[in-house]
């Protein structure tokens, strides 16, 4: 009996502390790999608004191709890979004063990210 | 040589000492995980503010004939220099939860520059995360304001 009593207290305090615990590691890998994810999407998305901006680059030389790949055609027509794992759309926003709206959605966790950032090519 | 048996059970008195203790590191542990969750959230909402001031600041240059403050007003709700970001503005960086912009021109004698012949002011526009506190602001020199 005093063997029953102390293996229900235990699951009973196990189920109360380790629960949450877990539930909280949960919730830390999560938000890790969001930052991580929003971070990748930002230093994307700040390359391609200064490639944009300093070699005045045309909206139309970002391609995302059928592999979920971002690419850049250069003047010389090499392609670029800047980023695995997205899509998304870089257009001129002609009611904004000609500014490249670069909008990227992450696919590597679950629910994805995105993020939006403005260019405006120096012409 | 001595060699200790653990092959004898626990007894009560063990185990009532050792649960809580258990008990105890967990919500420890928990709560530093916590503070870790709410760290990440805030880095978050960092990027974002980042992301927001950025794309004001650029169109802010895009539209070069325009007052600085005319063009954030257009992006913020109710048309004012201060108040939310609008969600469908392309100055959001997500489209998500709103952020809080503010923004203005600052007319201190002896601050203005010259750029060019055109009088320039120190422009300021900031951006609170209001979910985490995150704020970015930049401060900058206008010649149409």
């Amino acid at each position: 009996m005093e063997l029953l009593s102390v293996i229900a207290l235990s699951t009973i305090f196990a189920g109360i502390s380790l629960g949450p615990l877990m539930m909280q590691f949960s919730l830390v890998f999560e938000s890790n790999a969001r930052v991580a994810e929003v971070n990748r999407l930002m230093e994307a998305a700040l390359l391609v608004s200064r490639t944009i901006t300093q070699s005045r680059a045309f909206a139309s030389s970002f391609a995302f191709t059928g592999d979920e790949n971002l690419t850049w055609t250069d003047e010389t027509g090499q392609v670029h890979t800047i980023l695995e794992q997205v899509t998304g759309s870089i257009t001129t926003d002609a009611s904004n004063d000609q500014t490249v709206v670069i909008r990227l959605e992450g696919k590597r966790i679950p629910g994805g990210a995105t993020v939006r950032m403005l260019a405006y090519p120096l012409r | 040589m001595v060699v200790k048996s653990f092959s004898r059970g626990f007894s009560l008195a063990e185990i009532l000492v050792a649960i809580p203790l258990v008990a105890v590191i967990s919500m420890s542990l928990a709560y530093f995980g916590s503070i870790y969750s709410f760290s990440n959230s805030q880095t978050i909402g960092r990027f974002r503010c980042q992301i927001a001031v950025h794309n004001l600041l650029t169109l802010v240059q895009a539209a070069s004939d325009t007052a600085a403050l005319t063009v954030v007003s257009r992006h913020i709700q109710g048309g004012g220099t201060a108040g939310p970001l609008l969600t469908s503005s392309p100055a959001h960086p997500d489209g998500s939860s709103a952020l809080t912009v503010s923004s203005s021109v600052s007319s201190v004698t002896g601050y203005g520059m010259t750029f060019g012949g055109s009088p320039a002011m120190p422009f300021h526009v900031a951006v609170t995360d209001e979910t985490t506190g995150a704020r970015s602001e930049i401060i900058t020199y206008v010649t149409t304001h």
